[in-house]
Parts: C-alpha cells; sequence; structure tokens
C-alpha cells in the first residue's frame, strides 16, 4: 500500500468554482435535513405536549447512548412526494448504540398528521427491516401512528405486509425486537408490537388493537374506552399482548435501556483491521474536486484518498480498464475493496472489476462502490468487440458475490452501469448518494433527442407535418421530466438510496456502516477467481 | 536474497538501497557503497550494529513515512514505491488523440501557443461527459486537428505540439 498522491491545485479557478457550488449544495443539504426534522407548525408541537407525549427527537435523546453516533437512514424520504406535508415520511430510522449494542431504531414521528403511514413510510419501515434482517441488528420499534392513511390505502397495503413478515424472519434468525408502545397500534399495526420480542406500554396513550371503539361499536353495537379495549394494563395483566405498563415515557426509554442492556452481545465477523488513521488528505478539498456540472469528470483517485484510513491504498491493475479504479483500503480501520469509476465502462474495465469483486468475495473483503458512470461504451467497434458480453460478467459476477457491499453515488449513475456497480436494484447491504449525484436510464439530452425523434416521426406517417416549435415543446417537454426524475433529491424522496449525505461525511458514513455489516457473519465463497 | 528499493529522507536526498541478508546479519548497499550489520529488538527499539560502532535506535510509522531516531538525530524517511504512479505514467506527449469516439465541445488553444504540462488543450464530450485533454508536456502547439462541433473516432489526433529535438551533447 502507498499514499495516493494529491494533484489537486487548491488555487486554480476550476477548483474555487467548484468549491463555491458544491458549498451552496452543501449548505442545501443541511438546511433541508434540519427543515425535515425540525420544521412543525407551532399547533402541532402544542398538541404533542396537550397529550404528554415528547417529539420524536426527545424520544431518541432519551433511548440512544448519550454522546454515541447516530447514522440516520432515508431522513429525506418523501421530500418531493406528497405535496411536502409528510416530512421524512414521518417516520425516523437509523443505526445507533443503545446500552452499547447497535440497533436498528424505527420510530414513528406523530407530530403530523397523527403520524399516519403513507406509502413511502410503509416502504421507508420495509428498508429498515431489511437492513436489520441482513446485518443482524436487533430492532427497537417506537410505536406512535394513527395506522394508514386511507385515501392512499391502495399502494399502502400492496406493500406492507412485508413489515409483518420480516418480523417473524428476525425472529427466526434469533435477532431481538423491542416494541415501545407511545401512541396507537390500530388494526395491521397491531401486530407489529405483538410479533416482538418483548413489549412496553405506556398507561393512558399506549393502545394496540385489531379495530378502535368507533369501528367496534359500528360492527358489534359494543362500547368501550380506549384504554378497555387495548390499554396497557389490560394488555399486561389480561392479555398477555404485551409485557410491560409504565406511567411516562421517560420510564418506558429507561427500561427499554435496561431490556437492551440484557441482550448478548454479538461476536462481529472477522474482518482484518488497524487502528483507525485520519486520511492524510483533507476531505475538505472534495468540494473542489467534484466538478459543478454533470458531464464534467473528475479523478477519483483523489476522492479516494479523502475517504480511506492514511490516504493509504493498494491498486490492483493499475494500467489496465482504466476508466474502473479498483483496490484495496481501510476505512475507520475495516478492510475494504474499492472499485470507482471514472467514467464510461470499457470491456477491459468490466472485466477487471468482475475478477476484483471475484478475489474480494473469495477473501471474504466488503465491497466498496464509488459511483461516476455514464453507462457502457456504445458504437461498433464496441458491440463487435462484445462489450455486452463483458457487461453481462460483469453483471454476473455482481449479482452473485456475496459479501456485504456498500455503494455511494459520487457523480453520474447511468443506465447499466448503475446496476454493473451494485446500484439500489442490486442490493446493496447501505447505499448513499452525494447531492449533486444523477441517475437515470440515460442522460436527459440522450432522452430528449431519441424521443423528439420518434415522436416527430410517429407525427409525420399520421400526415402531420409538426412545425419547428412543436419540436421544440416536445424537446422540452422530455427534458423536463428527466431532469426531474433524476435528481438526487427525488430519488432520495421515492427511497432509492438509504439517504443523501454530505461528500465530507462519506467516511464516517462508511465507518458506520462498515460495523454494522459486520454484525452478520461474511460467507466466503469457495471456487476459483477467473483472470477474465 | 536481496532487494533494491529507493529511500527518500527528509523529503530532499533519495538513495537507491539494497539489502542482502546472511543469516541474523545483513548487508546494506546504499548509493553503490555496502555497509555490513545487524538489528536487533531491544526495549521499545532496536540495537543496530553498522561495522564496528553499536547504536540504539527507535522508529514510529505514521503513513509511509518512518521516522527514525537515534544518532542523537531524527529523520522522516520514506520509501518510494518503485510501482507508484504507474496508472499516471505518460506517453512522449507529442499528440493528444481521442480516447474514444465523440464531440468536440471546446479548444482552448491554437497553433504557436505556449502550453505547460497539465493545462487543458480542448474539451471534448463523449457517453454524456465531458473530458479535458490535458497537455502532457510543456511545448508550443503545433497543430488542431478538430473543430468545435466535430465528431471524431477513437485515436483520432486531436491536437499535436511541436517536437523539441533532443538537445545535442556541449
Amino acid at each position: 500500500m502507498h499514499r495516493l498522491e494529491s494533484h489537486v491545485d487548491t488555487s486554480s479557478p476550476t477548483y474555487r468554482a467548484y468549491r463555491e457550488h458544491n458549498l451552496e449544495l452543501s449548505a442545501e443539504l443541511r438546511e433541508s435535513l434540519r427543515s425535515a426534522r425540525f420544521d412543525r407548525p407551532q399547533r402541532a408541537l402544542d398538541r404533542l405536549a396537550e397529550q404528554q407525549k415528547l417529539p420524536v427527537r426527545e424520544r431518541l435523546e432519551l433511548l440512544l447512548d448519550r454522546g454515541s453516533p447516530f447514522l440516520e437512514l432515508m431522513p429525506l424520504a418523501a421530500n418531493r412526494h406528497y405535496d411536502g406535508e409528510a416530512p421524512q415520511a414521518l417516520l425516523v430510522t437509523g443505526v445507533g448504540v443503545v446500552s452499547g449494542r447497535e440497533v436498528m431504531v424505527i420510530a414513528n414521528d406523530s407530530s403530523l398528521k397523527g403520524g399516519a403511514w403513507y406509502p413511502i413510510t410503509t416502504r421507508k419501515i420495509i428498508r429498515a427491516l431489511e437492513i436489520a434482517l441482513e446485518n443482524h441488528l436487533p430492532v427497537i420499534h417506537m410505536l406512535d401512528s394513527g395506522g394508514a392513511n386511507l385515501n392512499l390505502q391502495d399502494e399502502i397495503y400492496s406493500t406492507a405486509g412485508h413489515i409483518f413478515q420480516q418480523q417473524c424472519h428476525l425472529s427466526a434468525r434469533g435477532i431481538q425486537q423491542l416494541a415501545v408502545v407511545f401512541g396507537y397500534c390500530t388494526a395491521g399495526a397491531a401486530y407489529t408490537p405483538t410479533l416482538c420480542d418483548q413489549t412496553i406500554m405506556v398507561r393512558e396513550r399506549g393502545c394496540v388493537f385489531l379495530a378502535g371503539p368507533p369501528l367496534v361499536k359500528a360492527a358489534t353495537g359494543e362500547e368501550n374506552t380506549t384504554e378497555e379495549l387495548g390499554g396497557a394494563d389490560m394488555h399486561t395483566s389480561v392479555s398477555g399482548v404485551a409485557d410491560y405498563a409504565v406511567d411516562s415515557e421517560q420510564e418506558a426509554l429507561s427500561l427499554a435501556r435496561d431490556i437492551v442492556g440484557l441482550w448478548s452481545r454479538r461476536e462481529k465477523s472477522d474482518s482484518d483491521r488497524r487502528v483507525p488513521e485520519d486520511p492524510f488528505h483533507d476531505p475538505d478539498e472534495l468540494y473542489g474536486i467534484i466538478p459543478d456540472d454533470i458531464k464534467k469528470q473528475f479523478e477519483m483517485r483523489e476522492v479516494i484518498a479523502r475517504i480511506v484510513d492514511g490516504s493509504m491504498f493498494h491498486e490492483f491493475k493499475p494500467a489496465y480498464g482504466e476508466t474502473m479504479v479498483t483496490g484495496w483500503a481501510f476505512i475507520w480501520g475495516f478492510k475494504v475493496g474499492i472499485v470507482a469509476n471514472q467514467g464510461v465502462i470499457f470491456s477491459e474495465a468490466a472485466n477487471k472489476a468482475a475478477t476484483f469483486m471475484q478475489l474480494c468475495d473469495r477473501d471474504g473483503i466488503p465491497l466498496l462502490f464509488l459511483h461516476n458512470v455514464t453507462g457502457f461504451m456504445v458504437g461498433r467497434e464496441y458491440e463487435r468487440r462484445g462489450i455486452t458480453k463483458d457487461g453481462a460478467k460483469m453483471l454476473m459476477v455482481q449479482a452473485n458475490v456475496t459479501v456485504p457491499k456498500l455503494s455511494v453515488l459520487c457523480h453520474a449513475s447511468q443506465g447499466a452501469g448503475n446496476y454493473a456497480m451494485a446500484g439500489r436494484t442490486w442490493d446493496p447491504r447501505f447505499i448513499y448518494a452525494w447531492p449533486n449525484s444523477r441517475s437515470s436510464i440515460m442522460g436527459p439530452e440522450q432522452a430528449a433527442d431519441t424521443m423528439t425523434q420518434v415522436r416527430v416521426a410517429a407525427m409525420r406517417r399520421r400526415g402531420e407535418d409538426p412545425s419547428p416549435e412543436e419540436i421544440a415543446l416536445i424537446t422540452e417537454e422530455v427534458t423536463a421530466y428527466f431532469e426531474a426524475t433524476y435528481h438526487s433529491y427525488y430519488l432520495t424522496s421515492d427511497l432509492r438510496d438509504d439517504g443523501l449525505i454530505d461528500p465530507t461525511d462519506t467516511r464516517n458514513t462508511l465507518g458506520m456502516s462498515l460495523s454494522a455489516v459486520l454484525n452478520a457473519p461474511i460467507v466466503r465463497q469457495p471456487g476459483g477467481v477467473l483472470r477474465i | 536474497m536481496s532487494r533494491p528499493f529507493e529511500i527518500g529522507i527528509d523529503s530532499e536526498r533519495s538513495h537507491a538501497v539494497e539489502v542482502a541478508r546472511h543469516g541474523d546479519s545483513a548487508t546494506l548497499t546504499i548509493d553503490g557503497r555496502s555497509y555490513h550489520g545487524s538489528l536487533r529488538p531491544a526495549g521499545d527499539g532496536y540495537e543496530l550494529t553498522l561495522e564496528d560502532r553499536t547504536e540504539r535506535v527507535w522508529t514510529y510509522v505514521s503513513g509511509d513515512t518512518v521516522w527514525l531516531h537515534g544518532f542523537g538525530a531524527c529523520w522522516a524517511m520514506s520509501v518510494i514505491d518503485p510501482e507508484k504512479n504507474l496508472a499516471t505514467t505518460a506517453l512522449s506527449g507529442d499528440l493528444a488523440s481521442a480516447p474514444m469516439p465523440g464531440t468536440m465541445i471546446n479548444v482552448g488553444v491554437a497553433p504557436g501557443d505556449a502550453v505547460a504540462a497539465g493545462q487543458t488543450l480542448v474539451v471534448i464530450e463523449s457517453m454524456k461527459m465531458q473530458s479535458e485533454i490535458i497537455a502532457e508536456r510543456d511545448g508550443i502547439v503545433d497543430r488542431v486537428f478538430v473543430a468545435v462541433g466535430e465528431t471524431f473516432d477513437r485515436g483520432a489526433p486531436l491536437v499535436s505540439l511541436e517536437i523539441v529535438a533532443e538537445p545535442e551533447e556541449a
């Protein structure tokens, strides 16, 4: 291994222009996160206080170990959906430390809409549980939701069943679950606390039932109070649906910490580890390295040098398939194999990446993918040399290597290149995106060109003769659609990643993610490595 | 068995070093001169014997720098990896050619312009991305082969620099 050399000129006009641009994106991201977490109308906060409920952030503070890091996941969920009326999809989730144990926390935010589930809320819970399952993270459910938003029931019901099924699978795999019931758990949601190992309920406010008093009255004529029908005392002393009744949220969270403290600690999976060391090159310089335009290229080694321990890197096949950088490094002391793009993927680059992934898989080394990929090379020469065959090899290896994978969308992530680099649909354990990143099936300009050609040809076949203005309008429409839907804020809103992160937070985010993934054993794959 | 490598001291001087081990001792060749010696762990450092002289030395490794304390002084030493910069080794740099098929976006130089190594010559666009074509050496622009908006194939010449004759021995 040797220290990567940096060739960044921090006094150049380009560096300064990039830096100014990226600092603006950074400020925008910080403000978006702050707003999604904390901006609530005063009446919403007053209502919580009336109900003697704590805001979700205060609950988290009481639950998590003081001063410990919390890796919040999908914090900008739904920021571009539902007219912004469900910030964070009214749910907070992340990996935190409780009584010294890494856990997945899933907490409803009832400050708005009674903490109702939107379709994205459902998918966010499912993703959090999937992360817990894959990485063997115990789950703490902090429940306080009015239930599904019935105006959107179709989209919710089509996926929500996974939540309860995943809870059953977690149990079978020996991954603990604890529920703290702060508010309503009605209908399907009643199964979440009931499927947990242990459940705490807050008296007078927490309740669990298949149907609340109004629905029961409508169904059978029977009249009940909430406490009679599904309150803490009834469930802990009569039905046995829950285990502990407490008087306050503070007491509930203190008891939750006690319970987690009794869970056996997990041995982390073996992985070569070193004493962590800060990067030699300053991560703050990332702002001046990342271009101000998605089409502009940059040197990915400069990024690696600002993420890894000591900026130390051992590059594999440095002179072959140069649009792919592969090699080994340590992040927060954890060994990783890095696969990073330098733009377009050629055959040699795809083959190098495939071999490198096989090497890491055989040796049990987690993989980190740093995306800046515009796709596989197109054109006559490349088709004749079988670019698709080499792309297929990379995909085949990518799909079947089983070591933990982490992905970061650093800039462009387009077309099948996104799949080959373990994009969202290729199931990396964690995937993050930088605010400058963009991801779509193809670039907006290429799509606009193609769609315009197709539509104009169709119009001409129908005997119409579109004017230049009409043609320009088609191009404009397609471009606008692409610009909106390949934007990082839109993608994170729709949970295509586990969160937008500031480039300078990449190292810490990956360090926590690597720590989390090592809770699950790494299964080494027998088999030879092909020099393809 | 011996292995040659290069060591830099206090980021100024660079020395060619070769170590040949025989049993507990070794022959050290530095810049062509040979020394016989041995190194044994001692306490939190080492005992270094070089010819007839024995001294206590201590080392501290930080990244790829080794700090050596001994002989009443301290040096920062770095091992220069022979594989380093392999990926960035440039060719002669007389001709900048197209790494892939594409379109010319911007031409920043004209024949006769003096350019410095690392300076952007032209910007090309291919596969949705713009790449800067960089001068690999200092020189004078001889010819620009492609105008803005024109397309080119892989390997097409883009910019050439005037060939510099090897200076003759005086």
